[in-house]
C-alpha cells in the first residue's frame, strides 16, 4: 500500500535518511524502531510531505506522492499523528476532533464516525467540551489518535505515541492500536519503545543513523542478538 | 433541572444582549453631540480591532499593518467619492474594503513566509510605507496637507449629521460582530485557530497554511478598509498622521478586551474611549505613556484581558489566546523542532 524506495533526505548538509526502503502492506501494522536521531520522525515527515525528499520515491497505492503537498496527502488518506501530542491546546476536545475531519465534507458521515471513535475512548466523550490543554498526557495522546482517525485514514502514521506516558497508559494505547488495525486501518508506527512496538507489529524495521540495519518479523528481531542488546536491554 | 437552569441563563444572556443593542441604537437620543461622536469613533475602532482580533487572536498572525490598511481604505474611499460622486456610499465602502483586501493579499504574499515578531516587523514596515506612498501621491491625496473627505451620499441625498454617520457605523458594527461570531464556530474559523495553536499539526490535518493565512490577511484588511471609510466619514478630513498614531491604542484595545474573544474588541474599545477622557487633563501630552503602562500591566497580570478577569471570577479556563504565554514561550518550543 505504501512503499518508500531508496529515500534520501537532508537537513541542510546533514543527511538524515540514506536510501531507506520500507514497505507497508494493506491491513498490517508495521513499525520503525530506532534510537534518538536515527531518522524515524524524518521518515514519517517525508511521507506526509512536511519534508521534501532529495532522492528516491514514495509510492502510495502505486502513485508517487513525494512531490505532493501535505494537504493533498491528507486528502489521499495518509494521516499523521504528530510527535509530542500536537493537539490544538486552546480548542475543545470536540473541536479538536472536528479538525481531524477538516478535509471531509459529508456531515452525516463525520458525525457517525465521531460516535464510533468516541466509543473507543469513553474518557474523551466525557470531556467533550473541555479545553484540550486541560487533559492529562495520556488523554491528550488518545485525543491525537482519535483526531487522526476522524480523517478516515487509509493509513495512519503514528510518531512515538508512548512518549512521556506511564507504562499502564502505553499498554492501553497500544491495545487501541491493535483494535484499530483489526478494523481495517493500516498503521505505520514509529517507536523508541521497541519492546512494546514489537509486541503488536506484523513487521518491523530498525533504523540506525539514517540506514535500515535490520528488518523482519517481530519474532526474528526479538531473537536477534544486536536488537536484544541495543534496543531491548537484554544481556545475552 | 440543569437544562432548565441553562435555558434560563441563555435567555438572560439573550435579553441582556438585546438590551445592549437597543441602548446602543438609541444612543443618538440619549447622548450629546460630542459624546455621540465619541461613540462613533469607538464603533469604528471596534471594526478595525475585530479585524486585528481575527488576525492575531484567531490565526496567531502578528500583523501591525492594520493602521496602514485603514488609511488605505479611507483614502481610496475618499478619492472615489470625490471623483465619482454618483457612487452610492455602501458601494464605496465595499469597493474600498475590497481594494484593501487585495492590498492585504499583496502584502501578505511575501510577509506570510515570516511568523511571530518577524511578521510583526515586516507588516509594520509595510504600514509605514503605505503612509509614505499616500503622502507622495499628492495630486490625489493632498500629501502632507491632507484631504477633505466627502460625507456619505446616496444619489442626491447626503448624510452629513453625526446621527446619520452613527447609524451607518452601528449597522456595520453589528454586521461585523455577527460575521465574526459565526466565523468563530465555523470550519474555517476552527482551521485558523488550529494554525495559531500549532502549524505542523494543522497542516497534518490537511489545512493549506498559506491559503488560509492569506484569507485571514484579506479578511483583516477588508475590515480595516471599511473602518477607514467610516473613519473618514466621521472626521471628514484625512491626514496620514491620524492613522500613524493608531497602532498602540489598537493593540491595547485587543489586549484589554481579551485577544481571541469575539466580543473582546467591544470591551477594549469602550475602555479605550473612556480612558483618554479621564486621563486627558493631566496626561493629554503623554497618552502613549499611559497606554504603554496599561499594556504592560495587562500583558503581565491579565493576559486574557477583561474576559480573563471574568473567567477567573467564574473559575473556568479561558479558551482565548494567551498573549503572555505566547510572548514568553521559548523560541525553541515555537519553532520547527526535530
Amino acid at each position: 500500500m505504501l512503499k518508500l524506495k531508496e529515500v534520501s533526505c537532508f537537513y541542510g548538509k546533514a543527511q538524515a535518511l540514506n536510501k531507506v526502503s520500507i514497505s507497508v502492506p494493506k491491513g498490517k501494522l508495521v513499525s520503525i524502531l530506532g534510537a534518538n536521531g536515527a531518522g524515524k520522525s524524518t521518515c514519517l515527515k517525508s511521507i506526509s510531505g512536511l519534508i521534501k525528499i532529495k532522492e528516491g520515491a514514495i509510492l502510495f497505492q502505486g502513485h508517487d506522492i513525494s512531490r505532493t503537498n501535505p494537504a493533498e496527502i491528507v486528502r489521499k488518506g495518509i494521516v499523521q499523528v504528530p510527535e509530542g501530542r500536537m493537539i490544538f491546546p486552546s480548542l475543545t476536545v470536540a473541536e479538536n476532533l472536528e479538525m481531524g475531519a477538516y478535509c471531509r465534507r459529508n456531515r452525516k458521515e463525520i458525525r457517525k464516525d465521531r460516535e464510533r471513535i468516541l466509543g473507543y475512548f469513553p474518557i474523551l466523550e466525557e470531556r467533550k467540551n473541555q479545553i484540550a490543554s486541560t487533559l492529562s498526557g495520556g488523554e491528550q495522546q488518545m485525543l491525537a489518535i482519535a483526531r487522526g482517525l476522524m480523517a478516515k485514514p487509509k493509513i495512519l502514521l503514528l510518531d512515538e505515541p508512548s512518549l512521556g506516558l506511564a507504562p499502564v497508559i502505553v499498554e492501553e494505547i497500544f491495545s487501541f492500536l491493535v483494535e484499530i488495525k483489526n478494523e481495517g486501518t493500516t498503521i505505520l508506527l514509529v517507536e523508541q519503545n521497541a519492546f512494546m512496538a514489537l509486541k503488536i507489529s506484523d513487521y518491523s524495521y530498525v533504523l540506525e543513523t539514517g540506514n535500515i540495519s535490520i528488518s523482519g518479523s517481530p519474532e526474528l528481531l526479538l531473537n536477534n542478538k544486536r536488537v536484544r542488546e541495543s534496543y531491548l536491554g537484554i544481556q545475552n | 433541572m440543569v437544562s432548565i437552569q441553562n435555558n434560563h441563563k441563555k435567555n438572560l444572556t439573550r435579553l441582556s444582549f438585546l438590551a445592549i443593542i437597543i441602548v446602543y441604537f438609541a444612543s443618538p437620543f440619549l447622548l450629546s453631540e460630542y459624546l455621540l461622536y465619541l461613540v462613533v469613533l469607538m464603533s469604528v475602532m471596534i471594526i478595525v480591532a475585530e479585524g486585528l482580533n481575527v488576525m492575531i487572536g484567531f490565526a496567531g498572525l502578528f500583523s501591525f499593518g492594520q493602521p496602514g490598511f485603514m488609511a488605505f481604505g479611507a483614502y481610496i474611499g475618499a478619492i472615489l467619492a470625490v471623483h465619482f460622486k454618483w457612487i452610492p456610499f455602501p458601494l464605496i465602502m465595499l469597493m474600498a474594503g475590497s481594494a484593501t483586501a487585495v492590498l492585504g493579499l499583496i502584502i501578505g504574499f511575501p510577509c506570510l513566509r515570516l511568523s511571530g515578531f518577524y511578521l510583526a516587523m515586516a507588516t509594520f514596515g509595510f504600514s509605514s510605507a503605505i503612509f509614505q506612498l499616500i503622502n507622495y501621491a499628492k495630486p490625489f491625496t493632498g500629501g502632507y496637507e491632507g484631504m477633505y473627505a466627502p460625507s456619505p451620499s446616496l444619489g442626491s441625498l447626503h448624510f452629513g449629521s453625526t446621527r446619520a454617520i452613527f447609524y451607518i457605523t452601528a449597522v456595520c458594527v453589528v454586521c461585523v460582530l455577527v460575521v465574526v461570531r459565526f466565523l468563530a464556530g465555523s470550519r474555517t474559523g476552527r482551521a485558523w485557530k488550529a494554525i495559531r495553536d500549532d502549524e505542523i499539526a494543522a497542516s497534518s490535518m490537511g489545512i493549506e497554511l498559506r491559503r488560509e493565512k492569506l484569507k485571514v490577511f484579506a479578511f483583516g484588511a477588508f475590515l480595516a478598509g471599511i473602518a477607514g471609510v467610516l473613519y473618514s466619514y466621521t472626521i471628514r478630513y484625512l491626514e496620514t498622521s491620524y492613522f500613524d498614531q493608531m497602532g498602540l491604542p489598537l493593540f491595547l484595545i485587543l489586549v484589554l478586551g481579551g485577544i481571541g474573544e469575539v466580543y473582546g474588541p467591544v470591551y477594549g474599545s469602550i475602555f479605550m474611549t473612556i480612558l483618554p477622557q479621564i486621563m486627558g487633563g493631566k496626561f493629554s501630552q503623554n497618552m502613549s505613556l499611559v497606554y504603554g503602562f496599561t499594556l504592560v500591566i495587562f500583558v503581565l497580570l491579565a493576559p486574557h484581558g477583561f474576559y480573563g478577569i471574568w473567567y477567573r471570577i467564574k473559575k473556568t479556563v479561558p479558551a482565548g489566546f494567551n498573549i503572555r504565554a505566547y510572548l514568553f514561550k521559548k523560541e525553541s518550543q515555537r519553532g520547527n523542532k526535530d
